[in-house]
């Protein structure tokens, strides 16, 4: 079994910010299991989704059709395009799951910058990653924000 | 200002821009509508047990909701009667007593002074004075579990008020085979905008195709990668869907007569959704079964509540102003009592994927509200609501009933806001 250290859970977690900031959402799509769920809880980190909402609450369709509006021309909310900046922090290797799957948590700033706005969330990410033909790949992104309970200016959340 | 500038704000159904843009507006809107009107604070589901409570607000005021050890729900002003801070702090919860953490004074769940810290340092005639409980809201009244308030002692009842919308809001309550409630938590959002464009955007039958364009491409492709043409009919100018102004402000999109027979036929292809068809037989009897399962799914029947509530979607929407230019928004899914866990877990998957802040469809409204906000700056800009004033047909209970594209929803909103801003007193 190969072994995650936390210097190549650092590189995953820039790796993953990098294809989000320059909006390489195809391959971001191809980080995940196809198992994977890319979750934001709402109020409540530790929620039941079956019972409450979530803000987002990602299967695979789910995602590709998340991605699809994002890339699409009349994405108006886009338009002009707004850039996205990660800053990624604080990364450790917090559990192995019986599976061989690594829970890595760490914190992170993310800026959304358009129309002359700049919006700024904090958040604190589990990813829980499995090993899959000689890749790491994701099987959970959770992402806990710190203002759940905010009620967030438009462009807060485009992806965390 | 007078009397004059209100008037001339909506005229031959055109809105001035001063009336999105205008502090004194916003400040008269807060006396002259909601601190008359019937206000949506909260929902019987979210206050099941004694000293259950929410935090809300009418207009600016900030309330606290709370279901009393005596079982009664009040609405009571979330102000300490000393020097006016704020005596809970939480969105909901339990508590028998709320503690003013500035000086201490508490008061029980039904807002009577439970007691004052030092009470010998009041003088004996003052001390009947300031032992003054939370100010209950004079008026709570509810609909099928849906709470209202207003801080008018006299005027209209709740029922009075909601006048012609109450079938409409029979027919979401009666998508849940028991009902529906407001327990799943909710969502979020701000503005930097004015709070009347929300209340025109979720009657607006419109802009769908235009705003939405990516996210309906998204949601209609077929399994070969190609856009369904079909989506894009469904809000077109020629679709037999209606927008209805009912009066007092109220309004809905009315998509049943396109959405015709294929609602249930898609309810039924969901988790659960032989069981729910089975239950809301059972419950309502298939006719009315049908329409309200249609009125229930997504894009069934919206309806609009004035000033301050929607259904959208799964979603209950309040819509509570903060200043002349920011408006926050909470969304609620609906639960819909009696039927399957899995269709109600399927129902939240398709509202966090289509709505709230991080949603295919809501994320793009904002940004035209935001636009329009751009666009109105400056001197004299007027916003046109005359679509469809020819053909909209007016019966004789005062419901405009038009085309679903038509603007008859969003002139009903404005001749109620008209009314009540012309209106400087009430006795």
């Amino acid at each position: 079994m190969t072994e995650l250290t936390r210097v190549a859970a650092e590189d995953f977690l820039y790796e993953e910010a990098a294809l989000i900031d320059e909006r390489r959402f195809d391959e971001w799509l191809a980080l995940f299991a196809d198992d994977g769920l890319y979750w934001v809880p709402g109020d409540d980190p530790d929620l039941d989704p079956t019972r409450q909402v979530s803000i987002i609450y990602d299967d695979a369709t789910r995602r590709r059709s998340r991605v699809e509006r994002l890339q699409h021309r009349s994405n108006w909310r886009d338009d002009p395009e707004g850039r996205l900046l990660h800053l990624v922090s604080n990364v450790r290797i917090s559990g192995i799951g019986a599976d061989g799957a690594v829970e890595v948590r760490s914190n992170q700033l993310v800026t959304h910058s358009r129309s002359g706005r700049d919006v700024t969330v904090a958040v604190a990410c589990t990813h829980r990653l499995r090993r899959t033909e000689g890749r790491w790949l994701i099987v959970l992104k959770k992402v806990c924000l710190m203002a759940a309970e905010h009620y967030l200016p438009p462009g807060a959340i485009v992806l965390l | 200002m007078g009397e004059a500038p209100f008037a001339t704000l909506y005229t031959d159904d055109r809105v001035a821009a001063s009336a999105y843009l205008s502090p004194e507006v916003f400040t008269a809107e807060q006396d002259r509508i909601f601190q008359r009107t019937w206000v949506y604070i909260a929902h019987e589901s979210q206050l099941p047990d004694p000293g259950s409570f929410r935090s809300s607000s009418i207009g600016r005021n900030p309330v606290l909701v709370v279901r009393g050890d005596d079982g009664v729900v009040r609405a009571l002003h979330n102000r300490c009667s000393h020097r006016g801070a704020t005596v809970c702090q939480l969105e909901g919860g339990r508590a028998t007593v709320f503690r003013c953490g500035y000086h201490g004074w508490t008061f029980r769940n039904d807002g009577q002074l439970a007691g004052i810290t030092y009470p010998d340092g009041y003088a004996e005639a003052d001390r009947a004075q300031v032992g003054k409980g939370l100010a209950p809201v004079p008026r709570v009244d509810s609909y099928r579990g849906f709470i209202f308030a207003s801080l008018a002692a006299h005027g209209p009842t709740l029922l009075e008020h909601l006048g012609h919308v109450t079938p409409y809001l029979d027919l979401r309550i009666d998508a849940g085979p028991a009902g529906l409630s407001a327990v799943s938590g909710q969502q979020r959002y701000s503005y930097p905008f004015n709070w009347k464009i929300q209340c025109e955007n979720v009657v607006d039958g419109y802009h769908a195709n235009f705003v939405h364009q990516s996210a309906l491409s998204v949601l209609g492709k077929r399994p070969d990668g190609s856009v369904s043409s079909k989506i894009f009919k469904i809000t077109n100018g020629d679709s037999p869907g209606r927008a209805v102004g009912l009066g007092n402000g109220h309004a809905v999109l009315d998509q049943r007569p396109t959405l015709g027979p294929t609602a249930v036929k898609v309810a039924l292809r969901r988790p659960g959704g032989p069981e729910y068809w089975e239950r809301m037989v059972a419950a309502h009897g298939e006719d009315r079964a049908r329409d309200a399962v249609t009125a229930g799914s997504g894009e069934g029947l919206n309806v609009f509540v004035f000033p301050n509530l929607a259904f959208v979607s799964q979603q209950i929407r309040v819509i509570r102003p903060m200043t002349v230019g920011l408006t926050h928004v909470d969304l609620l899914p609906t639960w819909l009592d009696g039927a399957p866990d899995e269709f109600n877990t399927d129902r939240l998957r398709m509202h966090e994927l289509t709505y709230g802040p991080a949603g295919l469809i809501g994320p793009d409204d904002l940004e035209m509200f935001e636009r329009v906000g751009r666009g109105l700056q400056g001197d004299g800009a007027m916003v046109d609501l005359r679509r469809g004033r020819e053909t909209v047909e007016v019966d004789e209970r005062g419901v405009s009933d038009g085309q679903l594209t038509t603007e008859a929803p969003q002139r009903s909103f404005w001749h109620a806001w008209r009314d009540a801003m012309l209106t400087e007193s009430v006795s």
